[in-house]
């Protein structure tokens, strides 16, 4: 099976912002743009996830792909709003703090802007966005994915267990 | 007119929600000081006429089943009411906002803004930041959030890496959290 490709996705947004005939790009061209580098973190986040669970070598399996289809945006949005919830100065003492998840608070916090602009890009006709604007938000994609890659196995695992088995409220 | 979504929290006065969205809004998610206020009494016993009425409009929307003879048949469904091709306007007032039973904690826009200002300065350099601008939103899940627009000086937002937004919109959740300012900071980046 063909698993997405972040860096495709990133690719494909590069390519929709780069300088282009017409005098200015095209808000359809930013929006979709904008939508690509939150999906290439979303699918980077769901196969690594998958690829822990499940295993790289089952990924034609039919649980593979039970598995990945499972995760829904809301509970990846859940998830960082917990972690960005633990930059509060009085944390829930029972919780691992903001030090345990080290680089996930800081990829968590970008998720979640990139899902809130993937929202407004896809879903809201009088949203309207820069090519600069695109530019840093596909470049926070990127980012995030190497903030991820920064993380320890402990608190990676601890990341993507909690987005597996949805974050009891 | 600015919409809002019904959410757990309302928005500022003068804001307007649009009742139909309580099709698939249950009532608990509205906003506190619509339904225990007492001074809003009025106000909220019209909305609840009218979100019954959407929503028994909505329910004759849905296909319709009936058992007959163990066989499920789908039942011819009655003509579209046009009510729901319109919006059914509520104006936040004053006293809805003041008797909100807010669980979120706020600061004002002034320090928001401020804090914003220093943050950025501190994360992308004293030349690149013209100014920063809050304002009140809603985000995609229903909460209120911040839409925070931080001014960059023209040509200056080249200079801004993936790393360096990352770490500024970090910042700017955490400044903002240890103020006591609890809603997201969605963080736009104009320049001008």
């Amino acid at each position: 099976v063909a698993i997405v490709n972040p860096d495709h996705l990133f690719e494909q947004a590069e390519r929709l912002i780069a300088p282009a005939t017409e005098p200015e790009a095209r808000q359809t061209d930013l929006r979709r743009a904008v939508s690509a580098a939150y999906y290439g973190v979303f699918h980077f986040t769901l196969t690594a996830a998958t690829d822990m669970f499940i295993g790289t070598e089952s990924r034609d399996s039919e649980q593979y792909m039970a598995t990945y289809r499972s995760v829904k945006h809301e509970w990846l949005r859940d998830l960082c709003d917990h972690l960005r919830g633990l930059l509060k100065p009085r944390s829930p003492p029972h919780a691992p703090g903001a030090g345990f998840f080290g680089p996930l608070i800081n990829f968590a916090t970008s998720v979640a802007t990139l899902q809130e602009k993937r929202h407004l890009a896809d879903y809201d006709p009088s949203f309207t966005i820069t090519l600069d604007e695109a530019r840093i938000l596909i470049a926070m994609g990127r980012e995030a994915i190497k903030l991820f890659q920064d993380a320890s196995e402990k608190q990676r695992v601890a990341f993507l267990t909690l987005l597996l088995f949805n974050l009891r409220k | 007119m600015r919409f809002s979504a019904i959410c757990s929290l309302a928005p500022s006065a003068g804001e307007c929600i649009d009742l139909r969205q309580a099709v698939t809004r249950p009532l608990k998610d509205w906003p506190h000081g619509l339904r225990s206020n007492s001074g809003s009494a009025t106000k909220f016993a019209s909305i609840c006429r009218a979100s019954s009425l959407v929503s028994s409009l909505a329910a004759e929307r849905r296909p319709r089943t009936t058992k007959d003879s163990g066989v499920l048949v789908e039942r011819p469904r009655r003509r579209e009411s046009l009510a729901l091709t319109h919006p059914i306007v509520y104006t936040y007032t004053d006293s809805d906002i003041r008797t909100a039973g807010r669980t979120m904690e706020t600061i004002e826009k002034e320090r928001i803004e401020d804090i914003a200002k220093r943050v950025a300065t501190a994360n992308l350099g004293v030349t690149g930041i013209s100014s920063a601008i809050s304002s009140p939103t809603i985000d995609s899940t229903g909460r209120a959030a911040l839409e925070i627009t931080i001014v960059l000086t023209p040509g200056s937002s080249a200079a801004i890496t993936g790393r360096t937004a990352a770490n500024t919109v970090l910042a700017l959740n955490q400044a903002l959290q240890e103020a006591g300012e609890e809603r997201f900071p969605i963080v736009r980046w104009v320049a001008k």
